[in-house]
Order: structure tokens, then sequence, then C-alpha cells
């Protein structure tokens, strides 16, 4: 962690300057499997993953490898309760997992589900976007994470709590873990609720250059399949309802 | 803690606690760019740049608006960022303070280094305080070519029967091109003449003044609309050009012409045709400031063609006018500037018509049918100048000088034919003179920021002269002169109506504003008729023998006081107007003084609801005395067969009236609408006496102290239904009113009613074949509450739809077609039925800004329109001509 706080200190004076527009930031993703065993009690299950957040100007790339492999090779977690009652969980073999990637340019999402999606079986999905359609609660309260000082924030979805993260303001930024979007600063710590996720910001940097294959790995070499808009965090998608009634006054 | 330091520590902290206490303070802003263009989808960070704690962090989404609560301390500081991909972020600091809704107007800069891939589009309306630009891209067709034809497409805009341009319901006082003022107040003139290639946005600017050193201040709330010009599309000079020429002789010439560069801004408009184009009832309005108006109020009515409401002119106007207007703005420095506006407009109107009428007489209804053939031939010559000088930023003076010269000549030969038996002709003509001046003085001056006072005089003369002849072998009999040669009525009238205005003002925006006024009217009227004889030998017989002479002079001095009262943001405006009335009136040997005190008390409120509700109360309760016209109790001609006299014009009018408009604009999804409701309740009225000999008509209006109401209620809806794939207008009013008869010595009421709804579509298939199906009914009805049948018939139902059909061809050729279908007078024995059919086709050169038409009207052939009317005394259809089956190809240039 000391390490985290020197690279912050050296970088400090490119954050004033502004000019620097690319960040490699590295999480650890620790997801937390409760079980319930026959006798009542409740048993924990650690899922590690390493997490990886790339911006180059105005795109953003976010994708997880899977560190259980080396343990789960198989990529199923098995853990036995009681005699002749196991849990068998599905974990996924890929090697790069919830890849998501943002273009500010284009109001574009791309990313790629981790399992297919009937009927047709596409992974790839393609999705445009409004800014501004995540709706970020900010709270007062501030915590100093390895030298940075945080401030937390909350987001709801369609009234579903989902996340719960501590953000670095000094370092600006539109997207962050996962589809996060219309965050204002770097990620530090945060917590995925409903996939009890926890992520530690575990070391960035900010790198002049970044090779733009970063941005379009192979898995975007399979066919895209285009989804609707991606609606409020708060509402149904009156943008493209919106858009279209403006289309009839053209007429 | 013992209770004794406890006491003492909350004796030390509270009168800290107020100090510290939290607020919830409300943010809005609107961000635009260098251009005043609305930019969306910005990010808006609100911090503390104390702490640096983010309070909120969003995004504007597709508005140039942002609105957010934020919870302060009196005397925090906050910092708000305003980031765009395309733009240089803003930074302001703001200071928490008393009031705790902040504004925050901000601009951002394009940014000079190009983004790739990044498209910055404007939103299709965005706002800036009173004003609301639209995007007029966002509203085109492809086929508009004027104004008048954009401005009927964006939210909140509409052109009434009259012809005249509203913006929620409300009527516009000027429209502006660049901030400029060029044939600002011509609005008929700018609607149908001003090019749209040259548009970017339509800006519909809310609660304005007349004069901008009375922001603040006065409480005019007018409306202005201005026109954003695209600065690529003009340089020079810009404007547009068409001429045409068809089948039967018709032909059209309209070149237009602006240019607003360095000190020199000129308008040029020039209209030359046979079509009827520019033409329509209320051009005179356009034409005359309201003294000239007033003054035309004591004429003779000339013979002036009779107008199809909502009937294209082209259809069945035959006319040579030749409009010409010129305006040149010229800014000798940025204090004095001058406006010169010429205008020199000559026409020459002939129709055929053919009436049949129920007319009241006396005490009874009884039929005529008349055949008429008229020929008007007006001219006008208007020279405006003004000089406005700006001292200094807190001093404004005007001086206005305006001639006028508005001559015509009218013909009317018909023949009447009345309850199918006695035939009759008439052979009317009258020449009209007329000359006048007006000049106009005002000197503002803002004393201090809250306070302002004004000083104005105008000054108005108008002469009108006038001789009608009126040759009918029916006069001897009608004026029982035994020699049966005097077959020719003269009339000759010479009228000189005077006004002077003397008005000073003060307004004070923490105070009371206060004005006081002295209006003089002053009017002369004579008037001579003789019948002569066709033998030169015999004398003439003056039938009124000391001459029909009568002066008319008023003073009316006024005080008004208004105040502003509750709310800030939504304040009521107070209105008290008091003072006297008084004429004098000598008409033959009888002088006379009418002395009226006269009030006025007004409540006025305006107010916006969650920016999506715009609503308008005015309450109103006067007394006034009838004007001096009114107050005439000698006969006088109001055309060369007819004549009025007032009774009783010593009964002030008193009225009570309720105006509540409320305008709504759902800013997402562009619907908008209106609702509108108006009562009036009359304290006095008056009664209508009509009586016939032949054909000349006697009116006499009697002041009754009996109350009666006027009504009306009107709503529109323009809908963009994603359900239907279409565009739905829908509108509907109800209108009643109650008017008075005598017959004989009894006073009969009527209530007329009328109804109309229309429904208007808009689909299109592939954005290749465009529709517009449009369809309307129309219901008149007169009940009279005593007496009504002898009335032959009191209801007229009308249906009229249509269908327009716009097929794309090509990107640069396309097909327009108009079925409209009017049933008229449904259900009845004169019901009739046309079907009028109309074509263009337009192709756009793909090089040039060159436009070519072909256009075929009247395919039908259809032979004449029948338009119906009801009124007390008269119940009428009008069989006006159309223009026989025609083409016409037509060219047109945009510069």
């Amino acid at each position: 962690m000391k390490f985290l706080f020197f690279i912050h200190l050296c970088l400090s004076l490119f954050l004033s300057s502004g000019i620097a527009q690319n960040i490699q930031a590295e999480y650890s993703v620790t997801q937390t499997i409760k079980l319930s065993t026959e006798s009542g009690t409740t048993t924990e299950q650690k899922i590690l993953r390493t997490g990886y957040l790339m911006r180059k100007n105005n795109k953003y790339i976010y994708y997880e490898k899977p560190d259980y492999l080396k343990i789960y090779s198989d990529g199923i977690l098995k853990v036995s309760v009681s005699t002749g009652q196991a849990y068998s969980i599905m974990l996924g073999t890929d090697s790069l997992q919830s890849l998501y990637y943002s273009d500010y340019d284009t109001l574009i999402n791309r990313y790629r589900s981790d399992v297919p999606i009937p009927p047709d079986n596409y992974r790839n999905l393609l999705q445009p976007f409004v800014p501004g359609n995540m709706e970020w609660k900010f709270f007062p309260e501030t915590k100093v994470i390895n030298g940075l000082k945080c401030q937390r924030a909350t987001l709801t979805v369609l009234g579903q709590y989902q996340w719960n993260i501590w953000f670095y303001a000094d370092i600006p930024m539109q997207s962050g873990l996962w589809n996060m979007k219309d965050v204002p600063g770097l990620i530090v710590e945060a917590d995925n609720i409903p996939l009890a996720r926890h992520y530690i910001l575990e070391k960035y940097n900010m790198p002049e250059a970044l090779a733009d294959s970063i941005f379009w790995p192979s898995e975007f070499n399979q066919p895209f399949k285009q989804v609707p808009a991606m609606g409020k965090s708060s509402q149904s998608p009156r943008q493209i309802k919106s858009n279209q009634q403006a289309e009839l006054f053209k007429q | 803690m013992s209770l004794f330091c406890r006491i003492l520590l909350m004796a030390l902290l509270f009168p800290y606690s107020g100090l510290c206490q939290v607020t919830n303070y409300l943010l809005e802003g609107d961000i635009i760019d260098e251009d005043n263009t609305g930019i969306v989808s910005c990010y808006i960070k609100i911090q503390s740049p104390a702490n640096k704690l983010i309070y909120a962090y969003f995004n504007t989404g597709d508005k140039n608006t942002f609105s957010t609560s934020v919870r302060l301390k009196k005397g925090d500081t906050v910092l708000i960022t305003i980031s765009h991909l395309g733009y240089t972020s803003d930074s302001i600091y703001l200071l928490a303070k008393e009031n705790s809704k902040i504004k925050v107007p901000v601009t951002l800069y394009k940014k000079r280094t190009d983004l790739k891939g990044v498209t910055i589009k404007a939103p299709a309306y965005w706002s800036r305080g009173d004003t609301t630009f639209y995007r007029i891209d966002a509203f085109k067709e492809g086929e508009e070519k004027k104004l008048k034809d954009i401005l009927t497409k964006v939210p909140g805009f509409e052109i009434n029967t009259s012809g005249q341009l509203l913006y929620k319901r409300m009527p516009v006082n000027k429209i502006m091109i660049d901030g400029e003022e060029i044939f600002a107040d011509k609005m008929e003139l700018l609607l149908n003449n001003f090019p749209i290639h040259v548009i970017e946005t339509i800006q519909a600017i809310e609660h304005q003044n007349e004069n901008k050193l009375l922001k603040g201040l006065a409480h005019e709330e007018k409306i202005f609309v201005n026109i954003g010009l695209n600065k690529e599309k003009h340089q020079l000079a810009f404007g547009d050009g068409e001429v045409g020429i068809g089948s039967n002789n018709r032909y059209f010439l309209n070149p237009v012409l602006f240019s607003l560069v360095g000190k020199l801004k000129v308008g040029l408009v020039v209209n030359w045709n046979n079509t009827g184009s520019g033409l329509n009832w209320d051009l005179d309005g356009d034409l005359k400031g309201s003294s000239e108006r007033y003054a035309g109020q004591w004429a003779m009515n000339n013979y002036s063609l009779e107008y199809i409401p909502l009937f294209e002119p082209r259809w069945y106007i035959k006319n040579a006018q030749k409009d010409n207007r010129l305006q040149v703005n010229f800014h000798l420095t940025p204090q004095i500037g001058s406006q010169t506006e010429i205008i020199y407009l000559t026409d020459r109107q002939q129709q055929a018509n053919y009436i049949a009428a129920t007319l009241f007489d006396r005490d009874k209804f009884f039929s005529r049918e008349e055949t008429r053939k008229t020929q008007y031939e007006p001219k006008n010559f208007i020279i405006r100048e003004a000089i406005e000088w700006s001292p200094d930023t807190s001093q404004h003076l005007k001086l206005s000088i305006t001639l006028n010269n508005h001559p015509s000549d009218g013909t009317e030969i018909s023949t009447y034919t009345e309850d199918s038996s006695q035939i009759t002709s008439l052979d009317n003509s009258i020449i009209n003179k007329w000359w006048g001046q007006s000049i106009l003085f005002e000197y503002i001056k803002r004393t201090r920021s809250s306070k302002a006072e004004k000083w104005s005089i105008a000054m108005n003369r108008q002469k009108i002269w006038q001789q009608g002849i009126s040759i009918s072998p029916d006069w001897p009999s009608i004026y029982t002169v035994p020699d049966d040669d005097y077959i020719v009525l003269e009339q000759f009238t010479q009228n000189i109506v005077k006004n002077l205005l003397i008005d000073w003002s003060q307004f004070n925006s923490t105070g009371i504003n206060g004005s006081i006024s002295l209006e003089i009217k002053d009017v002369h009227a004579n008037n001579d008729i003789s019948l002569r004889s066709t033998s030169d030998s015999s004398a003439p017989v003056f039938l009124l023998n000391s001459g029909n002479v009568g002066k008319y002079t008023n003073y009316a001095l006024n005080g008004i006081a208004e105040k502003k009262v509750g709310n800030v943001k939504h304040p009521f405006f107070l209105k008290v107007k008091g003072g006297i009335d008084w004429s004098n009136i000598q008409e033959a040997n009888l002088p006379r003084k009418v002395v009226t005190p006269i009030f006025d008390f007004s409540v006025n409120n305006q107010h916006s609801l969650w920016s999506t509700f715009t609503n308008y109360v005015n309450f109103s309760f006067y007394q006034q005395q009838p004007d001096i016209l009114q107050l005439q109790e000698r006969i006088h001609p109001i055309g060369l067969n007819a004549f009025r006299q007032y009774k009783a014009g010593k009964i002030p009018e008193k009225a009570a009236r309720l105006n509540y408009n409320i305008s709504w604009f759902w800013g997402k999804n562009l619907s908008s609408g209106n609702a509108s409701f108006y009562i009036k309740h009359n304290f006095t009225t008056t009664a209508v006496t009509q009586a016939y000999q032949g054909f000349l008509q006697f009116n006499l209006d009697s002041f009754l102290n009996r109350p009666v109401n006027e009504f009306s209620i009107s709503s529109f809806q323009l809908i963009p239904s994603i359900f239907f794939k279409a565009l739905i207008k829908i509108n509907a009013t109800f209108n009643r009113n109650s008017i008075f008869i005598i017959k004989s010595t009894e006073v009969l009421k009527a209530n007329m009613n009328y109804v109309e709804a229309n429904l208007e579509i808009k689909k299109n298939l592939y954005r290749k074949y465009f529709i517009t199906l449009k369809t309307g009914i129309g219901y008149n009805s007169l009940r009279f509450e005593q007496d009504n049948k002898s009335i032959p018939q009191q209801t007229f139902f009308n249906i009229r739809s249509s269908l327009t059909q716009r097929l794309k061809i090509s990107e640069n050729l396309e097909l327009v077609n108009t079925t409209a279908l009017f049933n008229n007078n449904v259900a009845s024995k004169s019901s009739t039925t046309i079907l009028f059919m109309d074509a263009v086709l337009q192709y756009k050169l793909r090089s040039k800004p060159i436009f070519l038409s072909l256009k075929a009207d009247n395919i039908t052939n259809a032979g004449y329109y029948q338009k119906n009317s009801v009124s007390i005394v008269e119940q009428s259809y009008d069989r006006i001509p159309l223009i026989k089956r025609n083409i016409f190809c037509g060219l047109r240039y945009e510069l």
C-alpha cells in the first residue's frame, strides 16, 4: 500500500496539469459466497479475481481475470456442507470476464455476457447510452484509503441498491468498474451489493500512451448484437421515446 | 457533567445555532455556447472548494438547463464545474446568500481542436431566461419557403383565423431579425415573405417591454420573436426571389432582399401579383396605425373584397397588386440611429357575388337576393421616419414622424330581387381621399436601477374626404321626389379626426408605477346628401337642408397606479385607473355635454409551474364613456346606402371580465397545448333597430341598462404520438354571446352560439410519402328567447376536410396534391358541396438554390364557394366565384 501512496505522489504533477488522460488501475476483487449448512450455520467461500480498468481519453475498458482458476481449474466451486449434500457453483472458465467497454465520443457501450444469450446465443452486445443516466447519491462522508481522501456515493438501479463506492475525486473519471458511469472520480473501494463482491484498488498508473489494442480484446472479434439504449437508473428509457417524438415533427 | 455545566454549555452554543443552519439551496442554470445555441449533455459537478466534497454530479441529458437542490449553510461557497466533450470546461464559484434560489447562466466555448467522431448536436429547443430557442432544422419538412410555413410547425406558435401570430395563445408584438427591427411591426409582411433558408433558430422572448430601459420596471408582458440567422448562409445580403406566370394572364413577382451588414440595415420586399398573394382582410391592420384605423371608422365603407377564411386567396381573388416596402435602419453611432420606412401599395380588386339574405326590417324579416359586381382600387403611400438617441445608458429619446395617404376608388353595380318580385338596380361609386400626419415624441430616463420616468406626446391628424354617387331609378320613389329624373344620389363627406395624447409615467420596481395622461380627440364630421336630376336644368334636392354637421370633442384625463404584490417569483399586478371623460357635442342646434367618471380596476398574474405550465390570469372591472363615435345622435352614413344613429349614449359602459389562459409544453416529448377561458359581464348593452326603405338601410343603436354575458372556452393540443406514429393537432372552441334587438316596441334577446372543432393528423411512410389529413366542423346558431318563428334559418353547420399528399420522388423532385371537400350549410335546402383539388410539382436544381414549380389549381373546376353568415339582423349566404382551372409555373431563387 505504501507503493500506491508513492505512485500517487509521483503522479500528482500530471494530475494537476490536466494533460494526462490515460490510466491503468488494478483491483483485487473478492466475492463472498455464503452457503447454509444442514445444521443451520453458514459457511463462507472467498472467490478471488483481479479487475483491470483502463482509460484512454474518452475510451474506457474494464474486465476481470479469474484468479480462482488456480484453485478451481474446471471453474466449478464444489462445497460439501454435510453428508450427502454439496453445492456446485459454476464460476466460468473464460480468461476475461465482466468485459465492459465505453466510448464517450460515440456514446456506445460494448460488453460481453459471461454466458450466451438465447435465442441467438450472441455474447457480444452493442448498446447506445446517454450520459447522465446513472444517478449517484453523494454523501458527505469521507475516509482516507491508502493516502487518498475518498468520498462515499451509492447507486440504486430501478429501486435496487447496487453499489456502494468510495471514490477519489482528484482523478476525474466518467466510467468505473463494470458498466458503471457518471462517477466523478477514480474508484478506490467498492461493494457490489447483489453479487457480494468487494473491490479494492491495488495500484494504478497514468501512462503517456496506451495501445489501442487494449480497447479491442480478441473477444470483440466475435459478432455484436445491438440492443436497445441503456435507460436511466431511476426511470424507463424515455430518451428513445423523446427522440422518436421529435422526429414526428419533421413531416 | 453537572446540570449547571449543561445549561451553561447550551447557553453558550444557542446563539450560534442559527448561524450554522443548513438550508436547501436551489441551483438553476442554463448552458449555451458563444452563438447562443443551447448545449445539452453537459456534466455538472457541484462541490465544496474547501474540503472538495462533491454535493452533486450529473449530466443534463437532452436539456440545456439544470436544476438541483444542495444543502448549504449561509456563507458557504460552492464550486460548479460544467464540462462537455466538445467545449472547454467552465468553473464558477458561488456564495450562498439570503436567497435560496441561485441562477447560474453558463456560456461554454467550443474547443478549437478537432475531435474525431464527435458530433455536437443542438437540441430541438432550449431556453435561457425568458427566451426559448427553437432549432428550425428540427421542424423542417422540406417544402417550407416562408417564415409562416415553418412557424406554424413550431410548438407553441399558431396563426389564428385573423392572421395574427400567437405564442402560447398570446399575441406576438413584434418580430426582429437578429435583434434588428426591420419591418418588426409588419408581422403579416414578414410571415409571408421572410425566407427560411437563412434561419437557424426562432427565439420566443417573453415578459418583454417595448423599451429596454424599462426592463424590470414596466409590466408590459410583451412577446417578441427573434429570428436567429445562420451566419454561414448570409454574408452581405440574403433573401429570395420568385417569379411566375400562368394561364388566365396570372402572374407573380416577389423579390425579397435583406442586408444586415455594418451600420446600414436594409429590408426590401416587393410583391407584384394578380393571384391574391399577401392579401387578407386584415391587411389594413398591418398598414395603418391605431389612429388611422380609428379615423377610418368615421368614414363610409368602401367596396372591399369578401374574404373566405382558411381558403387560399389564389383560389378566388382577382386583383392586380403592387406592394413595395422598403426599410432602412442607419446606426450613425452606437447612440444614434434612424429608421426610414416607405410603403407604396396599390391594388385593383374585382369580385362578382350572388348573395341571398334574410334581413330584419323594423318588425319582420324579408328575403332579398343580390347580384353584385365590385371593383375596389386602394392605394397606400406611407413614409415613416424615426430617430432614436441614447445619450447614455440611462436615457432614451425617440422622435417619429409619419405621413400617410390612403386614397381609394370603389364601384359596385347591383341588382336586387326582394321577396321574389321587385327588381331594382343600383350603380354605386365612392372616391376616397385621405391624408394623415402623426408625430410621436418619447423620452425615457432611468433615474436609478429601480426607477424610471417616461414622457410622451403623440399627435395625429387624419383628413378623409369622400364623394359617393349612387344611381338608381328607385331614388325618386324612395325619397318621394315627384320628378323621375332624380336618379342620382350624391353623398359628400369630409371628416377631420385629430388626436393628442400627453402621458407621463413613473416606474418603480419597489413601489408603485403611476401615470397621468390627457387625451384629446377632436372630430369634425360633415356630410351632405342630395338627389340630383339627370336634367341639367333641375336644381339638386338637398335631403338635409342645413347640412349634416357634427363637432365632437372628448377630453379624457386619467391617472393609473400599478403595484406589484405577493410572491416575488409570481407576483400579482394590481392596476387602478381613474379619471374623467368629458365630451362636447355640437350637432345641428343641439350642443350637449356628456361627462362620465371612469375607472378600471384590474388584476394580472402570470406564472409558470414546473417549467411546463404557463398561466395567465386577468380580471378587470371598468366603467368608461362610449367613444364619441357612439355619441353621434345625428344620422350619419356608414356606407353610401347605409346610415346609423346612436341613442342614449350618456349611459356609461360598465363591464367585468375574467380571462384565464393556461399553456403547457411537455419539453421531453415536444407536445404542447393550451386552454383558455373568457367571460365578460356587460352591465349595459346596445339594442339594434334596423329598418329598410328600398335598399336604404338604417340602424339605430340604443344603449340599454340591461346586462348581457359573453363567454368563450377553447383548447388546443399538439401531440407527437408514437402509438399512431403521427403528429396530431386538436382544437375546439365554444363561444356564446347575447344580443338585443328592438322589434317594433319590444326588446328581443337572442343568443348566438358558435362551436368549432378541428383535427389534423400528419404521417409519413419511410419519409418518402407524407400525408396531412385535416377535418373540422363549424356550427353557428341563433336563438331568440321570446320569438323565433319569423326567422327562416337560425343555424349553419359546415364540415371541411382536406387531404394533402406529398411524394418525394427523388431528393430534388416532389409532388404535392391537396384535395379538399367543403360541405357548407349541411342539412339545409341551401347546402353546397365543393370538391377542390390542386397539385404542385417542385424541382430543386442540384447545383444551385433554384426551385422550379408547376402548379395546377382548381383541377375539379369548382365554380363557387358558398360562405354563410348569421347575425341577429341578417342571415345570408354569399356565393363567391372561384378562379377557373388554371396552371402556373414559377421559379424561385434563394440568395
